[in-house]
């Protein structure tokens, strides 16, 4: 199996997104990492933003409305997955970089998907 | 064993007047993503629990200031808690019913004294590596492996 197998369509933020927006995008979507984008359309990565990101850097710093994703986001170190890498892999990188969460990026830059090792462990024991 | 073995003993906690900033700067400052509300310091008797998500789906989402009172995005009812001398089986029972990862620990006199976290469960209840996967980590109460149940 490859990370393809069990990636999730991402729902997707720009930098220029509001925080608020991306707060509401992972509460529609259920989900607490957003791939945030250059555009929409054009799906480059730029970096991701977490919910506990929002919390930690935004929220505990007393910052009102008008913060934009582009200034909460990690940009680096951005751990990636191509959608053709074999899960063992996926987990050793997710595993190695302490992260639970990664989109899956394809050569280009596209954005694809997500993966969270709570879809790879279910999956993985049915393998 | 009991949920008292099991449990981080002494949480942090928030009052209800406290601001959601305060709260999201606890959270940070002593990685939890839940913590209980109590209605005074001193009694810590539960009011409320509030988790990070709460802060998001109903602070941030909502556009609410961030010097609101935790009394306006906590639950209040129904809470889900357990005893010190709950066991383990019925604490999974619970989060597994209640799709929670995380219970408040109250004592004879209802005062908050811990809280207990699936992931502790799971590492303190069963050997480590049950599955024969090292990168095991805490999954959605809903995805509990049977063997824990």
């Amino acid at each position: 199996m490859k990370a393809n197998d069990v990636m999730t369509a991402p729902a997707l933020v720009t930098l220029s997104s509001s925080i608020a927006a991306a707060a509401q995008a992972m509460c529609d979507a259920d989900v607490s990492l957003l791939p945030v984008v250059d555009d929409i359309e054009a799906r480059r990565l730029q970096g991701v933003i977490t919910d506990r990101d929002i919390l930690e850097r935004c929220v505990s710093a007393r910052h009102r409305s008008g913060c934009r994703v582009g200034d909460h986001m990690t940009r680096h170190p951005l751990i990636t997955v191509g959608p053709d890498d074999p899960l063992d892999e996926v987990f050793q990188r997710m595993e190695n970089a302490r992260i639970r969460r990664a989109p899956v990026v394809e050569r280009d830059g596209r954005v694809v998907g997500v993966v969270t090792l709570d879809h790879l462990s279910v999956r993985a024991e049915v393998r | 064993m009991k949920a008292r073995n099991i449990m981080t003993p002494n949480p942090s906690v928030v009052t209800r007047d406290e601001t959601i900033a305060r709260a999201a700067t606890l959270m940070r400052d002593r990685h939890v993503d839940m913590l209980p509300v109590v209605d005074d310091l001193r009694t810590r008797h539960l009011v409320g629990v509030l988790t990070d998500r709460d802060i998001i789906v109903r602070g941030v989402a909502g556009q609410r200031d961030v010097e609101q009172p935790v009394a306006d995005l906590m639950t209040a009812r129904p809470l889900a808690v357990v005893h010190v001398d709950t066991p383990p089986d019925e604490v999974i029972g619970l989060m597994n019913r209640r799709q929670l990862r995380r219970l408040p620990v109250l004592d004879d006199k209802e005062r908050v004294v811990g809280v207990i976290a699936l992931a502790d469960l799971s590492k303190r209840a069963r050997p480590p590596n049950a599955h024969g996967l090292n990168w095991a980590r805490p999954t959605p109460s809903d995805r509990i492996p049977a063997a824990i149940k």
